[in-house]
């Protein structure tokens, strides 16, 4: 163990082993008369989970273990684990013949010295459930006895107050309420009992109290996470201010889902913004780029009430719009002519030509879906297959986490190699999703790089442990019962309407896109446990997608909402400020993204653009006027674009993308402009027309920030130019103020 | 190379268990708390790095691993070997300066991992990882990078991490530790205007035009001041206006940070170490005139600076067409300027804290490729492979490793990717078992722990 890590590990460990202490042991019986005869103990009901935090990673989970004892990482492995306990070092770890003598006994409790700690002390009923467990011989589990399926939490709250609508695991409470959470599992027998389970709280406004209760301590939205034996349950409690006199539960537009939320959690909204404002803001949301100075000057002049409403439609159906949307499918699919995709530049220009049509022509999300899932044939006449072919390795693992990531925005990252920490996924499931694509095979031809998909039937995916074939089955249970191409199986549950994944990563994801943070976030985690921060508002835009899986329907939505169209602010309550971005009470400026930077600049400044493929053949030759939004290929790039955090298109995750800002970035600005005005003709033309200053300035104003200058604004750069400061001094000046640089 | 593909699932997890402490932690803590001080000497041998990159792959028997007694369709012209200052060391002909110096460096000739693919070989040699795993790794000079961030040992004078002029190609030199640890491009300070070097014939006179055109830097002081005045009138209505827009959120008093720094840099302290016209003329002469060479004095100046890690990218290694002609062109350039650096840096006793490494992704074929389209090239290899190693705690005058008559086998003491870069962190005082940030969230380490299950022989022990 080093460094910080460990510190940081054995921290949680601590808080983790507390939790364990405080915990009655097992399934404890509330109701009902005590039974004379307990059923036997046994390692699969009562054992495990006593020993789950055990098998953490800077525990005996890790990978050396601890102490010479190795079990499976966060409990993956079950009878792994118990065999592990019962046979190891001959057998000292469980002494049926002397239970107090066991290892376990005398290490969980204390006797002898523990890294772990003490777990629990010599006679408690933790300690006898153990004893009992090995004095009876230590068995598995028991025949005929139910095993818990599934934890289930109930809420029940001490005041009887009206509550908005609520859902199953989620909760409203006022300030200063206090709350109790019962844990009970259903057993596979059909019994619902109550048991005790770990709990871990995230946010500030709720507190635990002592025997399962919690304290709603101030205004705000805090997720209580459970767990037991590897089962999960979440509940988010929103707390409203005292104040509050009515819920009003939202539903029915983004704006009424957004507000009610802000009003429950007793947030303060920020105002609207201004025209230009939200001319610069759309046009960046919607095309990447600015509006053309004479676009921006006839919006800003009219006086058309629905103004911005018709500034959205035409937006929505412009060739730009299709651009910048290919574009970011196109790092969703991680299109690329080189390593780790190896696409290789044809597949790459039939893949996103592909792409640019289905974006373009308005393809319904879900046949999108499975054509990219369910194609044959050669990479380059049939440009879906490409799908398959972008993975770093060519595998059926590789293929179900793509499909997951993309479509399900589900994370298989972790359990390909062990246990999900916080679900109950564990690598069976990662195999099951994978044996959906096990019959993905790729075939050379005669033509440099061509590749052609082809199924071969007869393969089946083994697990490497048990030698046996693999079933196929999505992460939350669904099998197939019969099938041709499991792929299309696969296919068709996931565009069915039924489907709980596909539309709410899709509109999770475009949500992301637009506010740079998912309804659920990270955008691309979605997972049981990783509830929405607005539940009614994600579930309301996956209705809408639903509709006709209109990927233009949801940014229309969105562009037209009150919620979009706030005004960028500073905190309006310090303590509250991040809240007031996560609820949409206010906005917070974002830096243009790489390629939407580059092709500002030149198109405002009419600079050439320059690009380079890292593919010397063959040989590859762009435009002039080539926008970098309409780059198809991430091998394909300069330096600026590296700079500001381009991804390499090496993974499809949203954090490929940075739109983090560094000092280099700063200063590449600042030298672009220095180094690059002087060239520009459209600086140049400008410097020698014969108007006034004024009216140059202005011109400079509507080109770089799509507005026009204040007054004071006019006199100080008048009084600049008076001086000796020429026209790309102006500019210079504006293209490096946050302003231009950032997205307000 | 399927590295993770052939391990089978439990065996991993033995290997790679730790590297998933992660899990339990993730999502309750951020990223930053792992980038711990640990695993980082705060007092390394190699304080720094100067990598040339000899892009595309230079032909190991045509410069450090010369085979003159090869048959004539290997060795092509090159049918004799040149003595260097130590004994029984040869080098190809045309690298007399080098020839001078070689107490100075050492001579890997068994560099080894069988890829021939530029872009996955080139991630190999530069993250010590092979291509196709979870991670897109980052770069040698990364990880020492982020390491001593860490510990914060890096200068705020000059970036620590830059690259003449601009980043290698064909893979991200930051990988999953982000646009943070990419190299700083030398072309987005140093025009390549500057970078030009003209050795004035005898009695010649620059036109003051022409001179003007050349070096942007080659201003009269007036000259400079009065730009330097226009730079500041323009900065300060920036700072006028910019403020006019309210001070809106935590990003911008961060902007505001990096503004500062990057504008001392243009006209400040940094600015003087990216300005190679301020060395003297006999200084740039001993490196010699191609643009290229005055990028060895650039990574100098940097070094001397406070930079950490230094690439010189030098993309004109692939030569599957006219290869001889090329290397009759490009052997004495780099010779000159690896020679002049070598000496420069020994000179001014900084050989011993800097790090020079110099070598490519991969060789090329030992058999010359005379058949069309090639006509006289060489293809990729990546069998064996030749690197110089010099200063920074690297011994001088010896040779690891050989290879066969034709340069196409190894014959003793392979040298891995993971070997060559497990000695570079060693020296450079990283912890190859120390953590890296995962995106994720899970812990990952700077020598992944599936490399325990590659061949190896071992870091260079012998020339430390």
């Amino acid at each position: 163990m080093q460094g910080g890590i460990c510190s940081v590990a054995s921290a949680v460990l601590s808080v983790l082993a507390c939790s364990v202490l405080v915990c009655a042991s097992g399934e404890a019986s509330s109701s009902g008369p005590k039974k004379s005869s307990q059923p036997p103990a046994d390692f699969f009901n009562d054992v495990f989970p006593l020993l789950e935090t055990c098998s953490s990673a800077s525990c005996h989970g890790g990978a050396a273990g601890a102490g010479d004892l190795k079990l499976s990482l966060f409990g993956g492995d079950k009878y792994g684990d118990f065999s592990v306990l019962k046979y190891y070092s001959s057998g000292r770890l469980l002494k049926p013949w002397d239970p107090d003598d066991s290892l376990l006994l005398k290490k969980t409790s204390g006797k002898l010295s523990h890294g772990g700690g003490v777990f629990f002390k010599g006679g408690s009923p933790k300690y006898e459930l153990l004893k009992r467990w090995i004095a009876e011989g230590a068995p598995y589990a028991t025949k005929g006895r139910a095993s818990a399926e599934k934890l289930i939490l109930e809420v029940v709250p001490e005041l009887s107050v009206e509550r908005a609508k609520e859902s199953e695991g989620f909760f409203n409470a006022r300030e200063g309420e206090s709350f109790s959470v019962k844990t009970s599992a259903k057993f596979s027998d059909g019994s619902v009992r109550r048991v005790d389970a770990n709990v871990s709280i995230e946010g500030k406004s709720v507190e635990k109290l002592k025997d399962g209760k919690f304290l709603a301590k101030s205004p705000g939205q805090s997720v209580l996470r459970f767990s037991r034996a590897r089962k999960f349950a979440t509940v988010v409690v929103d707390v409203s201010p005292n104040g509050l006199s009515e819920f009003s539960p939202g539903g029915g537009s983004i704006d009424s889902c957004v507000d009610s939320k802000i009003e429950t959690l007793g947030l303060k909204k920020a105002p609207l913004c201004s025209d230009s404002e939200f001319l610069r803001r759309v046009y960046l949301d919607a095309t990447g780029l600015l509006p053309p100075p004479e676009v921006a000057e006839k919006f800003l002049e009219s006086k058309n009430a629905d103004k911005r409403a018709r500034l959205v439609d035409k937006l929505l159906g412009s060739e730009e719009f299709s651009d910048f949307l290919a574009m970011r499918f196109g790092d969703l699919l991680r299109i690329k002519s080189e390593f780790p995709s190896n696409l290789w530049p044809n597949a790459v220009q039939a893949y996103n030509a592909w792409l640019r049509r289905a974006v373009g022509g308005g393809m319904p999300y879900n046949i999108f879906a499975r054509e990219l899932l369910d194609t044959t044939g050669t990479n380059f006449r049939s440009p879906q297959v490409n799908f398959f072919r972008a993975v770093s390795e060519k595998s059926p693992m590789n293929y179900a986490d793509a499909a997951a990531l993309v479509f399900m925005g589900a994370r298989m990252n972790c359990i390909k190699c062990h246990a999900h920490p916080f679900e109950e996924w564990t690598s069976e499931d990662a195999l099951s999703m994978a044996a959906f694509f096990a019959q993905v095979k790729f075939k050379g031809s005669k033509e440099w790089k061509e590749e052609i998909l082809y199924l071969d039937e007869s393969s089946v995916l083994k697990n490497p442990e048990t030698g046996k074939a693999v079933e196929p089955r999505t992460l939350d249970g669904f099998s197939p019962e019969s099938f041709d191409d499991p792929r299309s199986s696969f296919a068709n549950w996931l565009t069915s309407p039924e489907n709980p994944w596909f539309a709410r990563a899709a509109v999770n994801r475009i949500w992301a896109w637009v506010f740079g943070r998912g309804i659920i976030e990270p955008a691309d985690d979605i997972r049981p446990n990783n509830p929405p921060s607005n539940a009614e508002l994600l579930e309301y835009l996956e209705s809408e997608f639903k509709k006709d899986f209109d990927v233009r329907r949801i940014f229309r939505l969105i562009f037209t909402s009150e919620a979009y169209a706030r005004k960028c602010s500073p905190p309006l309550d310090e303590k509250r400020a991040d809240e007031e971005v996560k609820f949409l009470s206010r906005r917070v400026p974002s830096r243009l993204c790489a390629e939407s930077l580059y092709d500002v600049l030149n198109i405002s400044l009419g600079l050439p653009s320059d690009f380079k493929s890292i593919v010397p053949e063959p040989y590859s030759f762009w435009p002039k006027d080539f926008r970098a939004i309409n780059l198809s290929d991430g091998s394909v790039g300069n330096a600026f674009l590296s700079l500001f955090g381009k991804p390499a298109r090496n993974s499809s995750y949203l954090n490929d993308r940075s739109n983090a800002v560094t000092m280099p970035q700063v200063m590449r600005l600042a030298n672009f402009s220095s180094s690059k005005f002087s060239d520009s003709p459209v600086l140049r033309k400008l410097a020698k027309k014969k108007i006034p200053d004024r009216e140059k300035i202005k011109k400079l104003y509507l080109t770089f920030l799509s507005r026009r200058p204040s007054s004071s604004e006019l006199d100080r750069i008048e009084a600049f130019m008076k001086e000796g400061g020429s026209v790309f001094d102006v500019a210079w000046v504006l293209s490096n103020t946050k302003e231009f640089i950032f997205k307000m | 190379m399927k590295i993770s593909a052939d391990i089978n699932r439990r065996e991993f997890l033995k290997v790679g268990g730790m590297s998933f402490a992660c899990a339990a932690l993730s999502g309750i803590f951020s990223n930053r708390l792992f980038g711990s001080e640990v695993g980082v000497s705060k007092d390394p041998k190699a304080k720094a790095i100067i990598q040339v990159w000899l892009g595309g792959g230079p032909c190991q028997m045509d410069t450090f691993d010369p085979k003159p007694d090869a048959p004539a369709s290997f060795r092509g012209p090159y049918d004799k070997a040149i003595p260097t200052n130590v004994d029984g060391i040869l080098l190809n002909p045309n690298l007399e300066n080098l020839a001078k110096c070689a107490d100075k460096y050492s001579l890997l000739r068994s560099m080894t991992h069988g890829v021939n693919g530029h872009e996955t070989a080139t991630y190999l040699v530069q993250t010590g990882v092979p291509a196709g795993g979870e991670l897109v790794y980052p770069s040698v000079g990364a990880v020492v990078c982020y390491k001593r961030a860490t510990a914060k040992m890096l200068s705020d004078k000059v970036p620590p991490f830059v690259s003449a002029m601009d980043p290698i190609g064909r893979f991200d030199a930051e990988g999953f530790l982000g646009g943070a640890y990419r190299p700083f491009s030398a072309s987005s300070i140093v025009s390549r205007k500057d970078m030009k070097y003209v050795p004035k014939a005898a009695g010649e006179e620059e036109s003051p035009r022409k001179g003007k055109k050349k070096t942007f830097s080659k201003l009269s002081e007036r000259e400079e001041e009065f730009a330097l005045m226009k730079e500041n009138r323009r900065r300060e209505l920036l700072k006028e206006i910019d403020s006019a827009s309210v001070e809106i959120d935590p990003v911008f008093s961060e902007f505001n940070d990096d503004r500062m720094q990057a504008y001392s840099m243009i006209s400040g302290e940094g600015r003087k170490a990216f300005d190679i016209t301020k060395e003297p003329d006999s200084v740039r002469e001993k490196y010699g005139s191609d643009p290229v060479a005055q990028q060895f004095l650039l990574a100098r100046r940097l070094v001397e600076g406070g930079a950490t890690y230094v690439i010189i990218n030098w993309p004109r290694w692939d030569t599957h067409k006219k290869h001889f002609e090329t290397m009759s062109e490009i052997l004495p350039i780099l010779d000159k300027a690896l020679a002049a650096l070598i000496n420069d840096l020994s000179d001014r006793g900084m050989l011993d804290s800097t790090m020079v490494i110099c070598g490519g992704e991969f060789g090329r074929t030992p058999r010359i490729l005379y058949n069309p389209p090639w006509f006289g090239g060489r293809g990729h290899f990546g069998t064996a492979f030749s690197w110089l190693v010099a200063g920074g705690g690297f011994k001088g005058g010896s040779v690891v490793g050989q290879t066969d008559s034709t340069s196409s086998k190894i014959l003793s003491r392979p040298i891995w990717p993971w070997d060559f870069n497990g000695s570079v962190y060693k020296l450079a005082g990283i912890d190859s078992g120390g953590n890296l940030p995962h995106p994720l969230g899970c812990v990952s380490k700077v020598i992944p722990p599936e490399i325990l299950a590659m061949p190896s022989g071992g870091i260079l022990k012998e020339i430390m």
